[in-house]
């Protein structure tokens, strides 16, 4: 997709694809705007600006923030319309090998109804959300298989995982040899994401 | 004019969060003038890193 942007507008174009995915995934984080919720975005925007970046991560940026957005709406107010997660999903895992964080995101939605479930005065809202959610996780995670390698993209994530452990540690071994120490890139790539991803959930909380 | 009026606090927040998009759409374009991939991609030399 990348390749297509650039081939009909060169650098120009993707220069502002950035941009405009850029100002989505804030645009997604906020939600309503109030006014709390846009000083914190207006905080986050340098690392979203970096994690939006014309390569393929930007996809896993937008999706991860529209995936929360909608779960998170579903949460607050019992109905958001889930059957945009699995087309989603379906253009996540054929964008980026980030859609594991989807994935993530759909597991922990999921228990944590379920620990909703263990409050008798919580249980029956819970169920209900859980309810009318479960055919579009479970869709969505079977959505993940369509891709050139079926579910064998997950072989392909653990050997993704592991050449970032070799990163790590030839980037650890290169700092011995060079004697000085600057952070490792894997560890400050790790806090960046941290930091953006974890944003948002301040974000969608203040909108109470 | 009531300062902490419901029709000032909505205009304050939709103003804060068109002032967050204009931000991310100019950061977005400066991160990607700081980009060196572009001088690689476009054959330049790679500037020097000051430190």
């Amino acid at each position: 997709m990348l390749y297509l942007v650039y081939t009909v507008g060169g650098f120009a174009a993707l220069s502002w694809m950035n941009a405009v995915a850029c100002v989505a995934v804030v645009a997604v984080s906020v939600g309503r705007p109030r006014f709390l919720t846009c000083a914190l975005a207006i905080l986050a925007v340098p690392s979203i600006a970096f994690r939006t970046a014309p390569r393929a991560e930007l996809f896993t940026t937008f999706f991860f923030a529209v995936y929360l957005a909608l779960l998170w709406k579903h949460r607050r107010e019992g109905q958001a319309p889930l059957w945009l997660l699995p087309p989603i999903m379906l253009a996540w895992v054929n964008a980026h090998s980030g859609f594991s964080a989807g994935i993530a995101l759909l597991g922990f939605y999921a228990a944590q109804e379920l620990l909703e479930l263990c409050f008798a005065s919580r249980r029956l809202e819970a169920a209900r959300r859980l309810q009318s959610a479960a055919p579009w996780i479970v869709l969505s995670v079977l959505a993940t298989a369509i891709n050139p390698w079926g579910f064998g993209v997950y072989r392909a994530l653990l050997a993704h995982n592991k050449l970032a452990e070799f990163r790590a540690l030839w980037s650890a071994s290169g700092r011995r040899c060079a004697s000085r120490p600057p952070p490792s890139r894997a560890r400050s790539n790790f806090a960046i994401r941290t930091a953006v991803t974890g944003g948002c959930w301040p974000l969608r909380v203040l909108q109470w | 004019m009531d300062l902490f009026g419901e029709r000032t606090q909505r205009i304050a927040a939709w103003a804060l969060f068109g002032l967050a998009l204009a931000y991310a759409f100019v950061a977005a374009l400066r991160t990607v003038a700081d980009f060196r991939c572009w001088m690689v991609a476009g054959d330049r030399p790679i500037p020097r890193d000051p430190s």
